[in-house]
């Protein structure tokens, strides 16, 4: 197990170096425009323009610049995300400031729409694998086709236009100036944007659910539970049910890791001032620094994910062994 | 966004309306000062807003060069020697009149001092609680002339102040021709006439920054984010604060929301300009347009600051005579035009951009975006208000409904040197140009379809392409890209013509100018172009100069008005296409209205609020 850890550790420092360098020669290397041009004005000239490369080190050669940054991706005090290289070019805060105030908000919008879509999403599975054919397995099967289908940005939009403008029902976008996190969840900001980012998934794991689950079903050691006269809950329940869930521990894992890093459409959407929106705007901004902090921020959220899921799919399943 | 920017994208998003909207036959309300019919005019209660787009330096006056960044920094923040009386141009709402100057400055005969008097009991606010001092207005010149603070601003319009340029090139450390001769008396010193300091020292670049404020915060937006006002307003939070420390007041969260109360030493007595009516004044950052105007409908906001009108609000409020009442709409001093690179082929004959100004259906692109809301046909280059309404009908390429006139432009197009057979028809592959618009942007690229139908009888091709914002406005910037034609918007910096003949028509390469007139034979040659035979006429460097030179009011607005007609008939460096409109939709709440004709921006302190009422 020790020597499986340090080795998958090496191997995540690999993969975000080679996603940080890839981030960097995408932006520096085929940039759509020059940030040094966006920052100088509408009127300028060759010598404001020299200057503002010269302040934010882009006359340096390219691999003098990615030094920089890829020294404040190490993950040491005084060295992670320096806020001497990793500062807004436009606004100048620092992108650890930036990541660490929007991070809640984001991590708020993941957990509160990942315990809904656990919620919705294996109940439904359960029940449409369970009753086969019935009623409820087709219009579980239709939830999940629209669900899937659907963007979520248009689901966002049709739900604030049905229950914020038309019912007056929800809030509106955005958190209210001077509230607290908390203040914000109990008032009610978090609920469409929690069932929007939800839905998709909801949907996904419906249909994953119940394929796992017929499939479980179907084995042999399940005729046996049945045979030796447990009863259908039981065998459902306590025996398939276990099963079928190591596959979902995988994806949530996944998932949940995929979206800290910024469910990007639902914060912009519903103007929620989280990772992803701060990702946006960046990019719009041709701001590289919070690009590349929250990139390898994100990064780093899916391979220690990916490690944990590796764990816990060994804890659950005996079979799995740390090779 | 830059500022002309927000003014093109405000009006962007308008499309065809249906004839239900009202068919654009009528007349888009153009009102000034406006109160809600019985409502009382109070002070008191918040006016709850929101933006699109962040102040782009955190309210930094050094830095800041955003329409709504002014209007935030002239009504609440950031009083200057010379302010505007924030109404709309026929109000006067283009004539700088005075703020902190205490009387009109003792101006010597060779018009190279001037001497200002501070007006007493202008104070700061939080946490210093202090006079404003001519050491203060001092430490803005100084900070404007530092480069290292200030890429993105307009320090090129203070280079007539002795030893700007010095500052800036890093020869000084002080402007030296920036004196406080004592803590009221403030002293400019210049190395050739401007008459145009009462625009200057409207800016907010020149609004008095303190001394503590500069040794505690110096850096760029981080001075904005401790800010210490000198308006009726301040960051909520400045009270107490440290002005030595790191924390910014709990009003300024940067990129996500920002309050403003009440300036507590402000003295109204000092200024009779700011009613200042409501009390608190918050800001929420983000969202899109449509989502903006949806919460003002809805009650939940009262104002969404930036986002114009789209074709959806439009309707619903063009329909509905109690909803027409709260859409405002005002011309913008801007112009949306194509920019003619006058040393590239063909636009290098002056034939081919004459023909092209009477080829286009300007008819079709306004109804494109939305009809008269859009804003009027562009017959000439400087916007109608701006030069007291001179050349406000001239036209020099009108055509009949504004549908171009295809006989008119053949006419022309045969005396050029690119029609060999002089049938009115270009010929040749230079007769085929690139044409940008930015990606995603379906109203610009149907503008050039409707140009490029024009254009084709005369024989010009556009090989329309499509780029991305940035790199298509470095593109059209650059001398070396050979690009003929651009498609371009401008807003004033200031309301002088000089701001929209400066920045666009001359200079050369100076990121601004598609038609590079004002270049050098050098910066030609060394971009790949051979020197044309006419190269000296393509300049009006002089001419501007000359209309500095005339002293404000009648006489200069004829000299501009001059210039604009030799711009249009001799020199036809641009295709106007349109004076774009401003427009605001206000919620129920809004019961009194302004438009800031300066900063093209509603005027936020002077709209009061029922609740304040109530």
């Amino acid at each position: 197990m020790g020597r499986y850890l340090v080795r998958r550790t090496l191997f995540m420092v690999l993969v975000l170096f080679i996603i940080s360098i890839f981030t960097f020669l995408i932006f520096m290397k085929l940039p759509p425009g020059d940030p040094a041009r966006r920052l100088a004005g509408k009127v300028t000239n060759e010598q404001i323009l020299a200057q503002i490369r010269e302040n934010l080190g882009l006359d340096q050669p390219l691999w003098e610049q990615y030094g920089r940054f890829a020294k404040g991706l190490i993950p040491v005090p005084g060295l992670w995300l320096d806020e001497n290289v990793y500062y807004s070019w436009s606004n100048r805060q620092a992108v650890s400031d930036e990541i660490r105030q929007r991070f809640p908000i984001t991590a708020t919008l993941t957990i509160g729409s990942a315990i809904l879509w656990l919620l919705m999403g294996i109940p439904l599975g359960i029940i449409s694998a369970v009753k086969r054919r019935s009623v409820a397995d087709r219009a579980g099967m239709i939830f999940a086709l629209i669900g899937v289908s659907a963007p979520t940005f248009w689901l966002g939009l049709i739900f604030l236009y049905v229950f914020f403008y038309i019912l007056g029902w929800a809030p509106a976008t955005g958190l209210d100036i001077g509230d607290s996190l908390s203040q914000s969840i109990l008032s009610g900001e978090f609920i469409l944007p929690w069932i929007t980012l939800a839905i998709t998934s909801a949907a996904f794991y419906t249909r994953i659910v119940r394929g796992n689950m017929l499939e479980v079903l179907s084995e042999d050691y399940i005729r046996t539970a049945r045979a030796k006269g447990l009863s259908e809950g039981r065998v459902t329940y306590r025996h398939a049910l276990r099963a079928s869930l190591t596959p979902v521990v995988t994806m949530l894992g996944l998932d949940v890791a995929g979206l800290l890093g910024g469910a990007v459409i639902t914060e912009q959407v519903f103007s929620l001032p989280g990772l992803g929106k701060y990702a946006i705007d960046s990019l719009n901004g041709l701001d590289f620094p919070p690009v590349m902090g929250v990139t390898i921020v994100a990064a780093l959220f899916i391979v220690v994910a990916n490690l944990l899921v590796d764990i816990a799919y060994a804890a659950l399943d005996p079979r799995v062994r740390f090779t | 966004m830059k500022r002309y920017l927000r003014i093109v994208a405000a009006v962007a998003v308008l499309a065809l309306v249906a004839a239900a909207c009202g068919g654009g036959e009528d007349s888009p309300s153009d009102t000034g000062s406006t109160a809600s019919p019985g409502a009382d005019i109070a002070q008191g209660g918040t006016l709850v807003t929101a933006m699109t787009q962040d102040f782009f330096y955190g309210l930094d006056p050094t830095q800041e060069y955003y329409s709504v960044s002014w209007e935030f920094l002239r009504c609440c923040m950031a009083r200057t020697l010379y302010t505007y009386e924030s109404v709309p141009a026929d109000e006067g709402g283009g004539v700088p009149v005075l703020d902190i100057s205490d009387g009109e400055p003792a101006v010597s005969e060779d018009g190279l001092t001037w001497t200002f008097t501070i007006k007493q009991g202008v104070m700061f606010g939080d946490p210093l609680n202090r006079q404003v001092e001519a050491q203060d207005f001092v430490n803005a010149i100084n900070r404007l002339a530092d480069a290292d603070i200030n890429g993105p601003g307009y320090p090129f319009y203070y280079t007539r102040i002795d030893g700007f340029q010095d500052a800036w090139d890093g020869k000084a450390d002080e402007v030296s021709g920036a004196v406080a001769v004592d803590p009221s008396t403030f002293e400019l010193t210049l190395n050739e006439p401007e008459p145009d300091i009462p625009f200057l020292f409207a800016m907010a670049a020149t609004a008095p920054l303190p001394t503590e404020l500069i040794e505690a915060h110096y850096d760029a937006v981080e001075l904005g984010q401790f800010l210490v006002s000198s308006g009726p307003y301040q960051w909520e939070g400045m009270e107490g604060i440290d002005l030595t420390g790191k924390e910014p007041p709990t009003g300024m969260d940067i990129g996500r929301a920002y309050v403003f109360v009440r300036n507590p030493v402000y003295d109204p007595a000092t200024d009779g300009r700011r009613p200042a009516y409501p009390d608190r004044i918050e800001i929420q950052v983000g969202g899109e347009v449509q989502d903006g105007l949806d919460k003002v409908d809805a009650g939940a906001i009262d104002w969404c600051i930036d986002c114009g009108v789209t074709a959806t609000t439009l309707q619903a409020y063009s329909a509905d005579p109690a909803l027409a009442e709260r859409l405002k709409t005002h011309p913008a001093d801007a112009l949306s035009y194509t920019g003619f690179n006058v040393f590239q082929a063909p636009m290098d004959d002056v034939h081919v951009r004459k023909a092209l100004n009477w080829a286009m259906d300007k008819a079709a692109y306004m109804r494109l975006l939305g009809g008269p809301v859009a804003g009027v046909v562009a017959g000439h280059f400087v916007p109608p208000g701006m030069m007291g309404g001179l050349n406000a009908d001239y036209d020099p390429y009108a055509t009949p409904d504004n549908r171009g006139d295809i006989d008119k432009a053949k006419e022309e197009m045969a005396q050029s040197v690119y029609d060999t057979n002089q049938d009115g028809v270009c010929d040749g592959d230079v007769c085929t140009i690139q044409a940008f618009a930015v990606t995603n942007d379906q109203d610009a690229i149907k503008t050039l379809e409707i140009m490029n139908e024009g254009f084709s009888e005369v024989g010009i091709t556009l090989d329309i392409q499509t780029q991305n914002y940035n790199t298509l406005v470095a593109k059209c910037a650059e001398l070396a890209a050979h690009r003929a034609f651009c498609q371009a918007g401008w807003g004033k910096d200031y309301p002088s013509p000089y701001t929209f003949f400066g920045p666009l028509l001359d200079g050369g390469e100076n990121g601004s100018n598609y038609s590079f007139m004002g270049t050098t034979e050098d910066a030609l040659t060394e971009a790949g172009y051979e020197v044309p035979a006419n190269f000296a006429d393509l300049n009006i460097t002089e001419d501007i100069k000359a209309c500095q030179a005339t002293p404000v009011g009648d006489a200069q607005n004829q000299c501009w008005a001059d210039l604009d007609v030799r711009v249009m008939e001799e020199l036809v460096p641009v295709l106007p296409r349109r004076f774009p409109n401003d427009n605001d939709v206000l919620g129920e709440n809004i019961v009194n209205y302004s438009y800031d004709q300066f900063t093209g921006v509603g005027t936020v302190d002077k709209m009061a609020l029922a609740s304040a009422a109530a």
